[in-house]
């Protein structure tokens, strides 16, 4: 990892507030103080004050990070992170031989139009897509339906932690395919001819030469993929009806039913702790000018 | 030749586990248009007495 000289981040920040360009920005920097740092600090702040009171920076205690090991919250905890490690690892399969088919199979054209077909439905509201899926498994639903037409009957799947799982990977299956493709489109053609033309298998050429030179775009799916199911609540509260409570239904429930935002900040809190070390974690492996062809 | 067919396979492969989910990512949209056609507060497949908007009625394939 990079040593980060303050020093010099100090003279570069300076030099961009007394550059035009840096002046020009200076209503992003704001907005993006008002949006995203100062909710940050809100939550951070609530997570410190004294359990059900409603007033951040008045009071600090550590009450809400110690009760929260103490019940079963940390089952949340590992359902969340376990679910949202099952859907990487279940979509890097099945988005592989996708991007190698928009890269290498399928003409520009036609790819660029598969391109378009996958990014298409996600201008339809997730919520709108899962209940889709709900009026398919439903009893007398589409499946099942077709199913008795066919003097049979479809099987009982809605409302389990398997279905919240197929709602995770429905939901993230784009958010893993755009950098797959972007890494398989990074290897040379060249270098796989030369390997095919010196004798190397096929799985040999992929797994020594292909794999490896792809493994930038698929590492930032992974990270993308994790951190979106690990934060996600649709999929368990509509296909999964709550059947496992994950992390973001134990925050839910504080923020509302509850009515302890003490609670609810303090496991927020912990959760973005744990995602942004993995993040972090990530980024320090990951060769970013390499990825975005800066190198 | 060998090579070549494998080749050949493995693209058709691909080509076809792409249209598998595409179908995959539209399923629950097309369910979605399929129940807006359903005239029941509850609905059942296959759609009974649907109506399509404007009032006229879909094809007899329905019933």
């Amino acid at each position: 990892m990079k040593k980060i000289d303050l020093q010099s981040l100090k003279q570069s920040l300076l030099e961009l507030i007394e550059s035009k360009g840096g002046r020009c920005a200076l209503p992003v920097y704001i907005l993006m103080l008002l949006g995203f740092i100062a909710p940050l600090v809100m939550v951070a702040g609530f997570s410190l004050a004294t359990p059900h009171t409603f007033k951040a920076f008045q009071s600090f205690t550590i009450e809400n990070f110690t009760a929260m090991f103490q019940g079963s919250v940390w089952t949340s905890f590992a359902w969340s992170i376990g679910l949202a490690a099952f859907t990487t690892a279940v979509l890097i399969p099945i988005c592989y031989p996708l991007a190698v088919a928009m890269v290498r199979v399928l003409g520009p054209k036609c790819s660029a139009l598969v391109s378009i077909l996958f990014v298409f439905p996600m201008f339809v509201s997730e919520n709108v897509r899962l209940y889709g899926w709900i009026l398919f498994f439903m009893k007398k639903g589409i499946f099942d339906g077709t199913m008795q037409l066919l003097n049979g009957h479809g099987p009982d799947v809605l409302y389990t932690p398997g279905m919240t799982l197929f709602g995770l990977i429905y939901s993230y299956l784009p958010y893993m395919l755009f950098p797959v493709v972007l890494g398989v489109a990074m290897v040379p053609r060249d270098l796989i001819t030369a390997a095919r033309d010196l004798g190397s298998s096929r799985f040999r050429t992929w797994r020594e030469i292909e794999l490896p030179l792809a493994m930038p775009g698929v590492l930032i799916g992974m990270l993308l993929t994790f951190v979106l199911s690990a934060g996600a609540i649709s999929e368990s509260k509509i296909v999964g009806g709550q059947s496992v409570m994950v992390v973001t239904n134990e925050i839910d429930i504080a923020f509302s039913y509850s009515q302890n935002w003490p609670a609810g900040a303090a496991l927020a809190v912990v959760l973005t702790v744990i995602i942004g070390a993995l993040t972090v974690y990530a980024f320090s492996k990951l060769d970013l000018d390499r990825i975005l062809g800066r190198s | 030749m060998e090579n070549t067919r494998a080749s050949r396979a493995a693209a058709d492969f691909v080509k076809i586990w792409t249209v598998l989910v595409l179908l995959f990512i539209y399923l629950p949209v097309l369910c979605d248009a399929v129940t807006s056609l359903s005239k029941g507060r509850y609905f059942s497949f296959p759609v009974k007495n649907g109506r399509l908007p404007g009032g006229r009625r879909p094809s007899t394939r329905w019933k």
